[in-house]
């Protein structure tokens, strides 16, 4: 059996700023501009789009890679993405991931393919999404 | 009502095999940029002269960021027709993106052009009142080339 290894990334915090600023470039609706409209909505308050949290889990995913000596290049398939939680303000994001080892190939140049499970969790340790996902590594960490 | 308010359809009035081509947006060097340096501050993403020497050439957009688009692209359409109920909208909200897949670079002043189609509609219903629908998403560049895929699941209200 591969040996699983895990790792995790530091926190960002969305603040009412970052999630209205994305909004209004890429996702403009009322639970996602106007703190009232949200609190009425399907949702009960102002939270970030979905495909914000979902290229945070991706930066995030990329940190905690790093941080465990993995060169990660980019993200280039989510085989499964799923919202467990509207992203609140001032939520805390946090990646936690497990991966084995990297395969040969991978659609970006002078990459290995490496396939990660992540968990975006809050600062209570309570998941928001679940990601898994097939990264980009470099072959050769010096190119 | 009318097919074309798409935000306050039902479950039961959005048909499977419905198709259709949204939007297009032309993608610019400075909002490449602008996306990266907070979504994917990597060089191949963040920095024009850096990434001429690196693994694709030159600049190619965050993969997020081509998704990032969809969603304005669709929003723009939607909302368009999104008339006459409480706030305009009876489907929509996200629950799960499945097989997404980017496929070929996107690099600054390329165009690409959305599609979608509702692909099947769950029996489920959940907390008494929603329908999930399954849509299959598209986005082709100006050579035509696919460079991103995915199907993705939202709730619709169901007319109960």
């Amino acid at each position: 059996m591969p040996k699983i290894r895990t790792s995790h990334s530091s926190a960002i915090a969305l603040d009412e700023q970052s999630i209205i600023d994305f909004a209004q470039s890429f996702d403009p609706q009322p639970y996602h501009l106007d703190r009232n409209a949200a609190d009425a909505s399907i949702f009960g308050g102002l939270c970030a789009s979905g495909w914000q949290v979902g290229a945070l889990a991706s930066r995030l995913t990329g940190e905690a890679l790093m941080s465990a000596g993995i060169p990660y290049i980019t993200t280039t398939q989510v085989n499964q993405l799923r919202w467990l939680r509207p992203t609140f303000v001032d939520d805390q994001l946090i990646a936690h991931i497990e991966f084995d080892e990297p395969t040969p190939s991978s659609p970006v140049p002078d990459c290995d393919s490496l396939d990660v499970s992540v968990t975006l969790k809050d600062s209570n340790d309570q998941a928001i999404a679940e990601m898994t996902c097939r990264v980009a590594v470099a072959t050769d960490a010096t190119i | 009502m009318s097919e074309l308010y798409l935000r306050n359809r039902w479950f039961e009035d959005i048909p499977v095999g419905e198709f259709h081509v949204f939007g297009s947006h032309t993608f610019s060097e400075l909002e490449m940029v602008e996306f990266a340096k907070r979504y994917a501050p990597t060089p191949e993403f963040l920095d024009p002269e850096a990434a001429r020497q690196l693994r694709w050439g030159g600049l190619v957009a965050a993969p997020w960021h081509l998704c990032a688009m969809w969603m304005r692209k669709m929003v723009d359409y939607m909302e368009v027709y999104a008339q006459g109920v409480n706030d305009g909208r009876r489907n929509g909200a996200g629950v799960a993106i499945l097989e997404l897949d980017w496929l070929e670079p996107v690099r600054p002043g390329h165009t690409l052009t959305y599609t979608y189609e509702i692909v099947s509609k769950s029996d489920k219903i959940i907390r008494d009142r929603w329908g999930i629908i399954r849509s299959r998403n598209e986005a082709f560049n100006q050579y035509g080339n696919k460079v991103m895929s995915f199907e993705i699941d939202i709730l619709a209200e169901r007319d109960l």
